[in-house]
This record gives C-alpha cells, sequence and structure tokens, in this order.
C-alpha cells in the first residue's frame, strides 16, 4: 500500500493530465452516485427486513430469517449478468413483454439496466445482507432488553420503531452500510460490464489501455485515501454510540406474531428482495445453466474448475494457517508492535481489489528494477500465480484475521494460564490447548476465504498468469462477447460454492453458539 | 513457606501495588481480602509464576524468584483459577491428566487414578466439563491442581460460582483437605464471610497496599484502621463530640465506632437523644436508620432489633450503648 500512496506525491505525467482532463470527474461523480444510491437501497432493505424478522413472526418469516442472507451467495456481477439478460435491451423478459403488448423497442420508455442506476439497484440487491446482518444481530439480541423496555410504556409498535428502534439502531446501520458502500466502490464486475466508469475500473484501464502502472497507482491512492477516510468516519461515528444491554449474556428478544394485513405487509416486504435478490436471478440461472451445460462443460472446462478450486483451497489454506499464527502470535506475545501491525494488515479487506492488484505490481516492479537488479539477478514474480496467491494474502487475510480473533476472544485467558501451570511448552498448548478450541474458527476462515477466492475478479484479472482463467474471469468474458446463457455455466458453479458455503458457515456458527468448540 | 517481600507491581506505568510483605507457613490457609480489582489476583499470579515484571522477591520453600528470573517449574505450586479454566474439549480425566506431561503413560495413569478416587470423581471421569454440576467442576479443578502434589495452593475466588449451600459445604472439605496435606494456601476473595471463616490469618488490601496481615481474630479485634474494620464488621461511627463527652480521648485522626450489634434504642432518658428516619424488615430482625438529634453526623447510623412494637408507645428515643463497647481507631 505505502508503493501506491508514493505515487500521490508524484509530479502529474502527461497521461494523468489527460486522466484529470477527461475522465476523472466522471469516476469520482459515478463513485459518489454509487456509494449514495447503494447506502439508501440496502439501508432501506437491510433495515426493514432486519426490523421485521428480528421482532416479528409472520407467514414464512422462518425461511426469510435464511433466506434474506442468501444474496449474498451471488456475486455482483453475476446478478448483473442475470438481469441485463433478463431486463437488458435484448433480454428474455423485455422481449416477452415487448410481444405480449404488441410493441416495438422504439415505441416504449425503457429504462436501460446497463447504467449507472442499473449498477445501483442490482449491487443493492445482493449487498443489502450487510445491513440486515448487522441490524439482525443488534434488534434480535443485543438490544433486546431495551426494545423490551420501550415496550412497557404503553406506546404504539410505530412509535417504539420512531422513537426507539430507528435511533438505536443508527450505528448499526451505518456499520452495515458502509460495509455495503465499500463493496460497492470495490467493484469492478458490474461497472465494467455496465459500462460504468467509476474509480475501480478506471484503475484497470488506465493499467491495461495506458500501460500506465504511475497512473493507475495515483488513481489507486485517491481512491484509497477516500475509503480510509470513509473507514475513520465509521469508527468515529460508533464511538461511545453502540447501544448494548448491560447483561452479558444477550437474550433472543421475544417476538410478536403478526395476523391480517399487517401479516401480508411484512411478508411482501421480505419477499420482495428475497425475490429479486435471490429467487429470481437463481431461478434464471438454473434454466440458462439446463440449457447450455452439455456445450460448455467440455474437458477445457472442467480443467478450468479444477484449477479455480485448486487455486481457492491453497490460497485459503495458506491465508487460514498465516492467520492463525498471527494472531496466536498477537495472543501469548501481547506486544502492542505485533498487535499495532495486526490492525494495519486487517486494513487490506478495505483495499479493492483492483488497488491491491496496482500495489503489488508497483511493489514487484521497485523490486526488480532497484533492489533485485543489485544483484544482477531479476525474478518475474508479477504475472506468477504466486503474485495472485500474495494479492489475496493482502486482500483477504483480514478476514481470516477477524474470524480467528473472534474465536480467541471466546477463550478465557485462564485457559492459557493454566497450560503455563502445568509447564507443557508453548508449542504443545497449542497443539493440544488451542488447536483443538479454534478449530471451527479455521474451518470458517478457511471457507470465507474459499469464496471470497472463487468469487475476486480484478485482483486476478491483473495478476494472473498469461493464459490463467478462473471461473469468475471466464464468467466475464463469456458475458463481454455477449454469451449471457453459456456464462451461466461457470457461474452457476461459483454460486453453488457460495450457497454451500453459507450453509456450511450457518451450520458452524450455530455448533459455536451452542458452546461445542 | 511463601514470603513475599518488598513486592510492587506497575500496569503502563500505573502502581498497582506497593510494598507488599507477608509470609504464608506450613500448613496455613492465608485469605487475601479486598475489593475487586484491588491488586490480590496479580500476588496470586505472581506467585504462580504468571505475571512477571514484578518488583521484590517471592520466596517459596528455599527457592526464591525474582520478575527476572521467571519459571513456572520447581515454584510448586496448584492454581485453582475463578472459572476453573478447565479445557472444554477434554474429558475429566484429561484435564487431570493435563497436568501430568511430564510422567510416563503408566505414572500419568496411576496418578489419574488415585487422584479421581481421592476428590470422589471416577463416575465422572468420561464425562465433559460441560456435563458437570459447579461442585463437581471446582472438584475437578482441585485435582488438576494438587496432581504434581504442589507445596502451596493457589485459590482464586473459588467459592465464586457456587451457591450458598453448596459454597459452606465445599469451604469445610477444602479446609480439611488443606490441613490434611498440611500445604499453604493462599486464597483471594472479597467475601469477607468466607475470609473469616476459612483463613487462619488474614491481609487486608486497599489502595496499592496492604493495610493489614494478622491472625482472623486480632484483624477481627482490633483493626488498623477505618477501612479494615468497616471491611471486616459491621460498625456505626459514632460522632466525636459524643465520644467526647463520653470522657474518651480522641483526636482529629481518629473516629469512635462501635458494632452494629452493640447498638439499642432506648425509650429511658439519656444523652443521645435521635430520631427514626426509617425501618426496614430484614427476615430475622428489623434494620433502623436513625439521626442524632444534637449531633452533626455524615454517616448512617443503624441499629438492628428483633421488634419494632416500641416505636408506637413513644415519641422520645435514646440511643443505648456502652463506653467499653467503642473503638478507637485511625482514620486511615
Amino acid at each position: 500500500m505505502l508503493t501506491i500512496f508514493v505515487y500521490l506525491f508524484v509530479s502529474d505525467t502527461e497521461n494523468w493530465q489527460h486522466i484529470k482532463n477527461t475522465v476523472l470527474f466522471e469516476y469520482i461523480y459515478n463513485t459518489l452516485y454509487i456509494m449514495i444510491g447503494v447506502a439508501v437501497i440496502t439501508t432501506v432493505i437491510g433495515f426493514t427486513t432486519a426490523y421485521l424478522t428480528s421482532l416479528y413472526t409472520f407467514s414464512f418469516s422462518k425461511i426469510f430469517d435464511y433466506g434474506l442472507i442468501l444474496p449474498f451467495a451471488i456475486p455482483t456481477y453475476i446478478i448483473a449478468f442475470m438481469y441485463n439478460g433478463m431486463f437488458g435491451i435484448t433480454g428474455n423478459i423485455t422481449t416477452f413483454i415487448l410481444n405480449f403488448i404488441g410493441k416495438d423497442f422504439s415505441e416504449v420508455t425503457f429504462f436501460d439496466i446497463q447504467s449507472i442506476e442499473g449498477a445501483v439497484i442490482v449491487m443493492s440487491l445482493v449487498l443489502y445482507p450487510y445491513v440486515y446482518l448487522v441490524c439482525r444481530t443488534y434488534l434480535g439480541f443485543e438490544s433486546a432488553s431495551i426494545i423490551e423496555a420501550a415496550k412497557t410504556f404503553n406506546l404504539s409498535s410505530f412509535e417504539i420503531l420512531k422513537k426507539v428502534i430507528l435511533p438505536i439502531s443508527r450505528p448499526a446501520i451505518i456499520a452495515g452500510a458502509t460495509l455495503a458502500v465499500m463493496e460497492a466502490i470495490a467493484d469492478f464486475g458490474v461497472m465494467q460490464y455496465f459500462g460504468v466508469n467509476t474509480f475501480v475500473t478506471g484503475i484497470f484501464k488506465t493499467w491495461e489501455g495506458m500501460g500506465s502502472i504511475e497512473d493507475a497507482s495515483k488513481l489507486a491512492s485517491m481512491l484509497m485515501t477516500f475509503l480510509f477516510i470513509l473507514i475513520i468516519l465509521e469508527k468515529y461515528q460508533r464511538r461511545n454510540k453502540v447501544y448494548k444491554s448491560s447483561g452479558k449474556d444477550f437474550r433472543p428478544i421475544v417476538k410478536t406474531k403478526l395476523k391480517g394485513y399487517k401479516n401480508i405487509l411484512a411478508f411482501t416486504a421480505c419477499f420482495i428482495p428475497f425475490f429479486f435478490g435471490f429467487l429470481l436471478p437463481f431461478t434464471q440461472l438454473t434454466i440458462w445453466f439446463f440449457q447450455s451445460f452439455e456445450a460448455i462443460l467440455d474437458e477445457e472446462f472442467i480443467h478450468l474448475l479444477l484449477s479455480t478450486l485448486q487455486l481457492g483451497i491453497i490460497s485459503a489454506s495458506l491465508i487460514t494457517i498465516l492467520a492463525l499464527l498471527v494472531v496466536y502470535n498477537s495472543r501469548i506475545s501481547k506486544d502492542k508492535t505485533s498487535n499495532l501491525l495486526v490492525q494495519i494488515v486487517k486494513l487490506g479487506y478495505s483495499v479493492p481489489g483492483a488497488v491491491v492488484a496496482v500495489g503489488i505490481l508497483s511493489f514487484f516492479g521497485i523490486l526488480n528494477k532497484y533492489v533485485l537488479n543489485l544483484f544482477s539477478t531479476d525474478i518475474l514474480i508479477s504475472g506468477t500465480i504466486i503474485a495472485v496467491i500474495f494479492g489475496y494474502i493482502v486482500r483477504f487475510i483480514a478476514i481470516s484475521i477477524n474470524t480467528f480473533e473472534a474465536g480467541f476472544n471466546r477463550i478465557p485467558q485462564s485457559y492459557d494460564d493454566a497450560a503455563q501451570i502445568s509447564d507443557i511448552g508453548a508449542f504443545k498448548t497449542f497443539i493440544k490447548v488451542f488447536i483443538p478450541l479454534i478449530k471451527n474458527s479455521a474451518f470458517a476462515s478457511f471457507i470465507i476465504v474459499f469464496i471470497e477466492v472463487i468469487k475476486e475478479l480484478p485482483l486476478t484479472m491483473v495478476l494472473r498468469p498469461f493464459d490463467y482463467s478462473t471461473l469468475a474471469i471466464r464468467a466475464l468474458e463469456l458475458n463481454e462477447q455477449s454469451q449471457t446463457i453459456e456464462s451461466s455455466v461457470p457461474s452457476m458453479f461459483i454460486v453453488l460454492i457460495g450457497i454451500g458455503s453459507v450453509l456450511l458457515l450457518t451450520k458452524n456458527m450455530k455448533k459455536v453458539q451452542n458452546g461445542k468448540h | 513457606m511463601v514470603s513475599i517481600s518488598n513486592f510492587s507491581i506497575s500496569f503502563n506505568e500505573t502502581k498497582i501495588l506497593e510494598n507488599i510483605n507477608f509470609e504464608v507457613k506450613e500448613g496455613e490457609i492465608v485469605t487475601l481480602l479486598g475489593a475487586s480489582g484491588c491488586g490480590k489476583t496479580t500476588i496470586l499470579r505472581s506467585i504462580a509464576g504468571l505475571q512477571k515484571e514484578h518488583e521484590g522477591n517471592i520466596c517459596i520453600g528455599n527457592v526464591c524468584v525474582s520478575s527476572k528470573d521467571v519459571f513456572i517449574k520447581n515454584r510448586e505450586t496448584g492454581y485453582i483459577f475463578q472459572d476453573y479454566a478447565l479445557f472444554p474439549h477434554l474429558n475429566v480425566e484429561e484435564n487431570i491428566a493435563f497436568a501430568l506431561d511430564k510422567l510416563s503413560k503408566k505414572e500419568k495413569n496411576k496418578r489419574v487414578e488415585e487422584l479421581l478416587k481421592q476428590f470422589d470423581i471416577e463416575i465422572h471421569r468420561n464425562k465433559s466439563i460441560h456435563q458437570l454440576s459447579g461442585g463437581q467442576q471446582q472438584r475437578v479443578a482441585i485435582a488438576r491442581a494438587m496432581a504434581n502434589n504442589p507445596k502451596t495452593l493457589l485459590l482464586d475466588e473459588p467459592f465464586a460460582n457456587l451457591d450458598s449451600q453448596l459454597r459452606y459445604k465445599t469451604k469445610m472439605w477444602l479446609k480439611n483437605l488443606i490441613k490434611k496435606h498440611n500445604l499453604n494456601a493462599i486464597l483471594v476473595t472479597h467475601d469477607k464471610k468466607e475470609a473469616l471463616s476459612i483463613s487462619d490469618k488474614i491481609g487486608i488490601i486497599h489502595n496499592k497496599k496492604l493495610l493489614q496481615f494478622d491472625t482472623t481474630q486480632n484483624i477481627f479485634k482490633n483493626p488498623a484502621n477505618f477501612y479494615v474494620a468497616n471491611f471486616l464488621s459491621e460498625i456505626n461511627v459514632i460522632p466525636n463530640k459524643i465520644i467526647k463527652n463520653l470522657n474518651i480521648n480522641i483526636n482529629e485522626n481518629q473516629v469512635g465506632v462501635i458494632e452494629i450489634n452493640n447498638c439499642k434504642i432506648s425509650t429511658i432518658k439519656n444523652n443521645i437523644e435521635i430520631e427514626i428516619l426509617d425501618s426496614s424488615f430484614c427476615g430475622e430482625y428489623y434494620e433502623i436508620l436513625v439521626n442524632f438529634k444534637d449531633y452533626d453526623s455524615d454517616s448512617n447510623f443503624i441499629i438492628k432489633t428483633q421488634s419494632i412494637d416500641f416505636l408506637e408507645n413513644s415519641e422520645n428515643y435514646y440511643l443505648d450503648i456502652l463506653k467499653e463497647d467503642i473503638k478507637i481507631i485511625d482514620k486511615l
């Protein structure tokens, strides 16, 4: 990251002047537009659904508990492919409607899904679970006693919502929306496919089109400065404002049963995001998958599938082992510097894939130019699988560290002391005490990183070796060649891996909640 | 014997404990008593070798250690943690065997058998920790702490997780165990009743310092200052003016106190007239809050009575105390 920030202070090149005069304003405008649009829509959907499923039971509400998380399993670019295939100019649903009303394309007012507005909508449909999950945990458990206290004052449900729930949920809403916004700003696939120029696509184009790593880094450093400000603002707003029940052990809230029209309204409010965020695109994906899999599933595709899985397994294993060592070291050493380093490493996740890729290219470029030349040697790490995995480590180790930190925090310090008193040594303590207690966190870390690697697009595209591809890249390429139906095969594998991971994680989470280590 | 001399410790440049000195003789149970967060557990952890960077010396038997040579082995201590720290992924037998890693398999099995029998937990040997009651968990924790035949037992709030009935039984059982094995035991608690009933000696820690260290009877009868007296017993503060009227010598740095049980309300006139502010039913007795009519007092003055029927028969009430029940102690 440091190599990127250096470019903030490097004098402007000719290319940069060109970028500044032509597209820079567009990058800024579009990035801000997406940020605000996604924040508003994900907040409305995420909070409403979290509020309803946390406080009430209604028809199918138990299914929505999980169903509303499922859009998470669909990467933003795949939902963009699906929506364009259905509602785009030549989309099957668009064609069906036009045929049905007997009109031609030019005779109707048409909402072009391949636009910035379309990008905001499709991304919000799969990013709202960030707000949903954060608010759900907060409303369903952490604030249960506050909400129950409000109920004793004889207020109507609407008054409780307005006077208590909304104000106390604000930090949770902002935390969830910030995650969604960060993901949207970092998005490459949707923007590239919809032709929306943002900072991230700009970085990619500058690197690929102009061949200028310096200017790409300059754009990346501007984006990073903006993102860090966003992170700091979010952390600042959360300071002292997380209203939690005083109890240590959270108790779930007792839900109220909704009847009559309220039941129908609540059902509809949850069904719409579930339908558009998961059911509709997934059904379409399934239909297209069955229409095209025979043609696509050849030996080359199987090879692509296996190499993607291999990449996922190797990267996820490596990242999980590294993160475990980092967190364990920080626990036993209690050293302030190593703790600070862990916090810095954790910032990696807030850095978009495209920025990480440019950072790594710059870093290896400098390494080759100034350091290795001294020894008359040149290693070409860029453009190798090592660079790709290195990129994944930078980008995803934070997720793994967070998972392990949560796991280690559940282990009382007295276990360390008890092991120390028994004098069995640090290595045996790690193997006999911590490994068995932390294995669920390791499993969770592996699964989350694995799916992130499988989904990842820009970082792999920039750093991959020549002729190397993944399921995600293949899906994008097929779509760019207008082979939307065929693209459903790689997309389907990505989504199925995603759904499998979400289900495995939910099961794992329940095990942890039940106190099984 | 365990001896602590000139012991001080700081966290992040903040002094937590200053110049602590005390000794625990063989077969003696010593309790460190103080409010939560006063640093009592830190002393225990330092004796066990878990806390580094302290000043002063800790001697266990013939081995003296300073903070620089922190090592666990040779200390011959067993530690019972407040939350027992039993490993949830191991069963009862494995938890006990955990402490015996250095022994051969045969020796280990033999020792585990002995401990399971001694602590009456044989039938639970294959159970997971979460299948045990609080009392059973504590027995496993003590069995593990005793596995290596320690000479000193360190107990951090050992009864905190037990209900009141089990607490009494366990306390007596543990006391007998310590005496039977002629161990030194250092116990840490904030519960004065617990401290008084189990200990041979008590140390009171407050404001970074060991305020008083003495036998249980001595510390109770002759508290060094107001904090110790107030911590160990239920007392009332008598206004200095009353003390002087009773011809008792007292200076500005001292305070006159009397145990609540030695205070009575009388309707027969004397020099200390009081008014009744409140009365509350506490089960076996009533607690009456009073105020002095002619004397200024900052603190609550509480009197316990068996009945409050007499309150309806009179309008004037007087404090009935004996001069010899009044103790004059230092404020600090």
